[in-house]
């Protein structure tokens, strides 16, 4: 393990500066996790990229102790899970809230749990959880909350964090919303991301890794399908609604950027599941869905020739879609 | 069937025993299709991809919050093409709206007392607190029919016709031998809807229409007990799977799922069904 005094934060900054990077060790202990992932009876795996640990603010959700999360999950066919902490939607020391998801992680997870830390970049000195996370937790994965910590991505800390995350191979989840905002408690209004700054940043940082979580009710499917043609843009199944909701999305952006998310416990996870099997999909396409596409979004492997953006089937059907929708 | 080794799989563990599933709630709109019957087709056929048998649809292939006596009478027509298509899968309920009384009695006499319907819908064209609803629910029970009736309550404001789950339960107060069914039971808000029918023992809170929130289907099942808790999903616009989701992940017993996901509402809708000549 990491002596988390070994490297400090004027190194860190330092090495990313001279565009040294800690890629190989944190790749390791990545694919160490899912290495270690625990055996199911069914020959399948299934990656489930967007759970949270901890208590949600507004009610007592059933599966929210750690343990009995974990063995939920494990039931229902999940052979790795990447969590957040709920408690970064309102905490202010978010280091503590990182710490205490690394430790509830460890103890409980047993590599089964993949931690993904916030960042605020309201946050004085957010470079130095940043650190902490790659550096200290091995974490590859960092998650956003802009709406509960009151910023737009258009603002400069945004894109500090995001060049941060490029040049560190950090994939970057940014949670779009977590409510209905018709059904939020009244003192606690949140509204929707406004996602549209992202493509400037996308044409700045072409490598970087993107996931926007829940974002389906929010970003309208044309918003969704030019971010993906500008840059490695992947989203989960959160707040995906309708009736074959994976065979509409399919035909909007490429199956490769789609990964099985549940947003679990605050969601049931079974209505995440269901999804797999509400649309017919292509052949092939689960396996991608349900953890290739989480693999290829965490360790850096993509599936296809970037230049270009999309094999061609997928840039007429994308031209087409998007000349129709206006 | 043509399930990948991998869908067999996800299917076995979220049917790990035999269920029924009725839908209490779903549309034609939004669906492809260029008839009634083949958006209705559509829609069964996505169903059938999880196990829901039998569909309850209503409200045509275009919504109006306040719809004249014309607009209901032509989406009342295109559901029942729909399901007369489909007699044992597909069972319409009566559009109506309050502010045309008279227009909706005689829709009902035409598509439920003479015709195929089974059920009668109100949506947000009057808060159904109102002494306009009486007639209207007088003559669905002397129909055998229930009243489905939207209910939410968003933080960010109803609608001004919109009923809360409170003015249901006051129109329920008023006919206490009317069966009544709480569509959404409040929405996203369940925690404050769900509550309000606790003396109304008329009122069937139904799941469909609002995100699948963690502890919704538990609530509900604690307040109001198994018998008075139906599934419903509010599909095309909102999706099969996130609305089973919230039955087949709670933390409820499999007789009490069998309860919520079927035979509640099944005992509902058998005494009509059964005077129409439809196998239950």
């Amino acid at each position: 393990m990491t002596d988390p005094h070994s490297v400090t934060r004027r190194g860190f900054l330092g090495s990313l500066s001279a565009g040294g990077i800690m890629a190989g060790p944190t790749l390791l202990h990545f694919a160490q996790v899912t290495d270690s992932e625990p055996q199911v009876a069914s020959s399948y795996r299934l990656i489930d990229t967007h759970v949270y640990l901890f208590q949600w603010p507004f009610r007592l959700i059933h599966s929210a102790e750690t343990a009995e999360l974990v063995r939920s999950l494990k039931n229902a066919g999940v052979t790795c899970a990447w969590a957040g902490s709920l408690e970064s939607l309102l905490h202010r020391d978010i280091a503590s809230v990182n710490a205490r998801l690394h430790e509830e992680c460890r103890k409980y997870g047993d590599g089964f749990l993949v931690p993904c830390g916030t960042i605020n970049p309201m946050l004085p000195d957010w470079t130095e959880d940043f650190r902490q996370c790659v550096e200290n937790y091995k974490m590859r994965v960092l998650r956003l909350f802009p709406g509960y910590h009151g910023y737009t991505l258009d603002i400069p800390e945004v894109g500090r964090l995001l060049a941060l995350a490029h040049k560190c191979e950090i994939g970057i989840q940014i949670t779009i919303e977590m409510e209905d905002v018709r059904a939020q408690n009244p003192l606690l209004p949140v509204k929707p991301v406004e996602v549209t700054p992202l493509g400037r940043w996308l044409e700045d940082f072409p490598a970087l890794r993107l996931m926007l979580l829940n974002c389906h009710r929010a970003v309208p499917p044309q918003q969704l399908a030019k971010l993906v043609t500008i840059g490695w843009v992947y989203v989960d199944l959160g707040m995906l609604e309708g009736i074959a909701g994976l065979e509409r999305l399919t035909s909007v952006i490429p199956i490769e950027r789609i990964c099985f998310g549940s947003f679990a416990p605050v969601f049931y996870f079974e209505s995440a599941l269901l999804k797999l099997a509400e649309s017919h999909l292509p052949g092939g396409s689960l396996d991608a869905i349900c953890y290739q596409n989480a693999e290829t979004f965490s360790h850096r492997q993509p599936p296809y020739p970037r230049k270009g953006g999309f094999p061609m089937p997928y840039q007429r059907t994308c031209a087409v879609w998007l000349a129709s929708s206006g | 069937m043509d399930f990948s080794p991998r869908l067999a799989d996800i299917k076995q563990r979220l049917f790990p025993f035999p269920l029924e599933i009725w839908d209490g709630h779903t549309h034609l709109l939004g669906l492809p299709g260029k008839t009634p019957e083949e958006r209705l087709e559509r829609l069964l056929e996505c169903a059938s991809r999880l196990g829901i048998g039998r569909v309850c649809v209503f409200m045509g292939t275009k919504w109006q919050f306040d719809p004249t006596p014309e607009e209901l009478r032509e989406a009342n027509e295109e559901v029942r093409r729909a399901v007369e298509r489909f007699p044992t899968r597909a069972f319409g309920f009566v559009y109506v709206n309050p502010n045309h009384q008279v227009a909706s009695l005689n829709e009902i006499r035409r598509h439920v007392r003479d015709g195929p319907m089974v059920g009668v819908k109100l949506w947000v064209a009057r808060r159904c607190c109102d002494s306009a609803l009486d007639p209207i629910v007088a003559l669905a029970h002397d129909c055998d029919a229930v009243v489905l009736q939207h209910t939410w309550i968003k933080t960010t404001g109803n609608l001004p016709g919109e009923s809360t789950p409170h003015d249901l339960a006051c129109l329920a107060r008023r006919h206490p031998d009317a069966v009544f069914i709480a569509a959404h039971s409040g929405g996203g808000n369940w925690e404050i809807g769900l509550r309000a029918f606790c003396e109304t023992p008329n009122v069937y809170a139904e799941l469909s229409g609002s995100d699948p929130t963690s502890g919704f289907t538990e609530m509900a099942m604690r307040l109001l007990g198994p018998r008075r808790v139906i599934f419903g999903s509010d599909a095309p616009g909102r999706s099969f799977a996130t609305q089973l989701g919230k039955v087949l992940g709670a933390s409820v017993d499999d007789d009490t799922k069998r309860l919520i996901l079927a035979d509640n509402l099944k005992k509902l809708l058998a005494p009509i069904l059964k005077k129409k000549g439809v196998p239950v």
